[in-house]
C-alpha cells in the first residue's frame, strides 16, 4: 500500500466512511420525516460503495497492473451505481404527495 | 469498452438523480418544508466538482509525470479530497434535517392542535404561499 501517502490514504477512507454513514442517516430520515421511500437512496448508493471498495483495493496492491479489472469493475459500478441513484430520486419526487403533514 | 467510457457514460443519470433531488429541494411550502435537504443537495453537486476536478488532474499527471493520475499522490490526494468535502456535506445535510424533523415531530403535534381548534382547513392555499411546480 506504498502507492499512496497517509494522508492521501486518510482522505480515501474518510470518504468511504462518509459514504457509509450517509447512507445511515438517509434511511434514518426517511422514518423520521415518515417518508419510507428515502430508503430507495439508501440501497441505491450501495453499488457506489462497492465501486469505492474496488478502487480502495487497487491502491492497496499499489495500483497494480495485474489488477486493472478492478478499475474496470469501479467503473461499470459506478454506472449502475449511478442509475440506481437516480432510480431512487424519482421514487422520492413520484411518493412527495403521499408524505402526511406532519 | 473502457473503464473511461463507463465512468463517462455514468454521468447522464447522474445528472438525472441531480435533477430530482433539486426538484425535491424546490418543493415546499409553509405546511410542508422541502423534503431534500439544501446542505446535503449541494454536497450531491458537490461531487459533480470533483468528477471535474479529476479531469484537468488525470491529463496533468499524463502529461508532467507520463502517469495516471492515482500514480501522482499529491494531484490523487487533492482531487479525491473534493470527494470527501462533498461527502462530508451530505452528511451534515441529513444529519441537520433529521434534527429538524424530529423537532417537527415533538412540536408539530402541539401546532396541529391549535391548527383544529381554529378551524383551518389542511392545505388551505389562501393563506399558504404559492407552490411552485418544479
Amino acid at each position: 500500500m506504498h502507492a499512496l501517502s497517509i494522508p492521501t490514504w486518510m482522505i480515501h477512507v474518510s470518504s468511504v466512511i462518509e459514504w457509509i454513514a450517509a447512507i445511515w442517516l438517509i434511511w434514518t430520515y426517511g422514518e423520521v420525516s415518515r417518508n419510507p421511500a428515502w430508503r430507495a437512496l439508501s440501497f441505491g448508493m450501495l453499488p457506489a460503495l462497492i465501486s469505492a471498495m474496488c478502487a480502495c483495493t487497487w491502491h492497496f496492491f499499489d495500483n497494480s497492473p495485474a489488477l486493472e479489472w478492478l478499475v474496470m469493475l469501479q467503473a461499470a459500478t459506478t454506472l449502475i451505481g449511478n442509475m440506481t441513484l437516480c432510480a431512487a430520486g424519482w421514487w422520492i419526487w413520484q411518493s412527495r404527495k403521499d408524505t402526511p403533514i406532519a | 469498452m473502457t473503464p473511461e467510457t463507463l465512468f463517462g457514460l455514468s454521468l447522464f443519470p447522474y445528472l438525472g438523480f441531480l435533477w430530482f433531488l433539486t426538484r425535491l429541494a424546490r418543493h415546499g411550502t409553509a405546511d410542508q418544508p422541502a423534503q431534500m435537504p439544501r446542505l446535503a443537495l449541494i454536497g450531491f453537486y458537490m461531487t459533480l466538482v470533483f468528477v471535474g476536478v479529476t479531469i484537468p488532474a488525470g491529463i496533468y499527471a499524463k502529461v508532467r509525470y507520463g502517469e495516471a493520475l492515482a500514480n501522482v499522490d499529491w494531484l490523487h490526494g487533492g482531487a479525491e479530497a473534493f470527494l470527501t468535502l462533498a461527502n462530508v456535506l451530505v452528511v451534515l445535510g441529513f444529519r441537520q434535517a433529521i434534527g429538524v424533523a424530529k423537532q417537527r415531530e415533538t412540536h408539530g403535534a402541539i401546532a396541529g392542535e391549535m391548527a383544529s381548534a381554529l378551524a383551518a382547513p389542511e392545505g388551505d392555499d389562501s393563506t399558504a404561499p404559492q407552490q411552485k411546480n418544479g
